[in-house]
């Protein structure tokens, strides 16, 4: 008897691994604790206001901006909608081109609530500037926590719920903006930075 | 920049080609001749004239063991299966529950459903005709439509059947929601289903 598995609806990811080099990064953390306190703006989803700050409503564009200020960024948004080009293309999505752009900047005890990009976004991505913690990202089934899960087993890839996925400093996550994440605390004592972005349709 | 394809949250199928030899399905297609009065025919999950021994017999595997010489293990070969399956799914191993046979006639259709206080369910084809009547699987992702595709990939499509032949089986999510296509071919379409304790 031969027998065949078969994955159904799975949820696509695109992980670029280095998609910014090392001297992107350090001049961009650079460029950020150097930036003007009115670059950045207090916002809920991703902690307090004394312990987190984001660019996203002062600075909804940082990738042009990061392209037009810092000399080792130049061409980056470019490069990176190249990526979010090739995975409309794999996934058979029509296409998209980046929107908005924002740096989240967390210090200790700051968490990412569990949160959405759907709306205007079609995509969205995350890259780890200096990533400290892992993303959780959650199945949009209802029916997850209704599985009767063997916990004397570690979990499978249709169990686990939430999922995080393996990243480094310079690592990018791309998914569908859908896809509903979170981040646990932050405990280090660094600052965690992330930069993300939301791609929309272009033909609309 | 190295770029890595990843698939998160799939839900999984198994498909037993040939799970029964073809003299078990020439006895059990005599047994469900012999046995049309444990069908009843007003079927509401089925549009059109289709009978089932569900919930009249929802035993059924239990006296198919006893009637059917050839099927004298059936329930055990499908349990090793569904352990099997559990253990790949992640799941806490579940015993065979109720089972039962359909009978399709040309024109019926199985309305879309799910198996509710069952874990684990199955379709073993007795009678079908290859590549048409197919058991078809919905996407339970309230969003799937909200990504604009430019062409059908197994991430943009809502819905997708798992092509089989008779005498196959399939294993799958009790919650998981499906149907078939409308029985098009002049022979019935007669399958036997099964649920595991939740």
């Amino acid at each position: 008897m031969k027998t065949q598995s078969i994955d159904l609806f799975p949820i696509p990811f695109f992980r670029g691994i280095d998609a910014l080099s090392k001297e992107q990064l350090s001049d961009i953390i650079k460029f950020i604790e150097t930036s003007p306190d009115h670059y950045f703006k207090y916002h809920p989803a991703f902690g307090d206001p004394e312990n987190s700050k984001s660019s996203f409503l002062p600075q909804p564009d940082v990738l042009t901006y990061f392209d037009e200020n810092i000399p080792s960024c130049k061409g980056l948004k470019q490069s990176i909608q190249r990526v979010v080009d090739s995975y409309c293309r794999h996934f058979g999505i029509e296409e998209v081109v980046i929107c908005n752009s924002w740096v989240n900047v967390q210090s200790k005890g700051a968490e990412t609530t569990r949160h959405l990009h759907g709306r205007v976004a079609i995509l969205a991505a995350t890259i780890y500037i200096r990533k400290c913690d892992d993303t959780y990202f959650y199945t949009p089934s209802p029916f997850s926590q209704m599985i009767p899960r063997d916990f004397s087993r570690p979990t499978t890839k249709y169990t686990t719920d939430p999922q995080k996925i393996n990243c480094n400093d310079g690592d990018m996550l791309l998914f569908p903006a859908w896809v509903s994440h979170a981040s646990k605390p932050h405990m280090g004592d660094e600052d965690r930075i992330v930069l993300s972005f939301n791609c929309s349709l272009k033909n609309v | 920049m190295k770029k890595n394809e990843i698939e998160l949250f799939p839900t999984l199928i198994i498909k037993y080609d040939n799970f029964i030899t073809e003299q078990q399905r020439v006895d059990i297609l005599n047994y469900v001749e012999k046995s049309k009065t444990k069908f009843k025919t007003d079927v509401g999950i089925v549009t059109g004239c289709a009978s089932t021994t569900y919930p009249i017999d929802d035993l059924i595997l239990d006296d198919i063991e006893k009637c059917v010489s050839s099927w004298f293990n059936i329930k055990e070969s499908i349990q090793t299966q569904i352990n099997s399956y559990c253990l790949r799914y992640g799941v806490r191993t579940k015993p065979i529950d109720n089972s039962w046979i359909s009978i399709q006639p040309k024109g019926t259709k199985l309305k879309k459903h799910i198996h509710p206080k069952s874990t684990i369910s199955g379709v073993l084809y007795l009678k079908k005709a290859d590549s048409q009547d197919n058991t078809v699987f919905y996407s339970v992702n309230p969003y799937i439509d909200y990504m604009d595709k430019s062409y059908d990939t197994k991430y943009t499509i809502h819905k997708t059947e798992i092509s089989s032949k008779q005498s196959d089986m399939i294993l799958f999510p009790s919650w998981f929601p499906h149907d078939n296509n409308e029985v098009s071919s002049d022979e019935d379409r007669i399958i036997l289903s099964f649920n595991t304790f939740a």
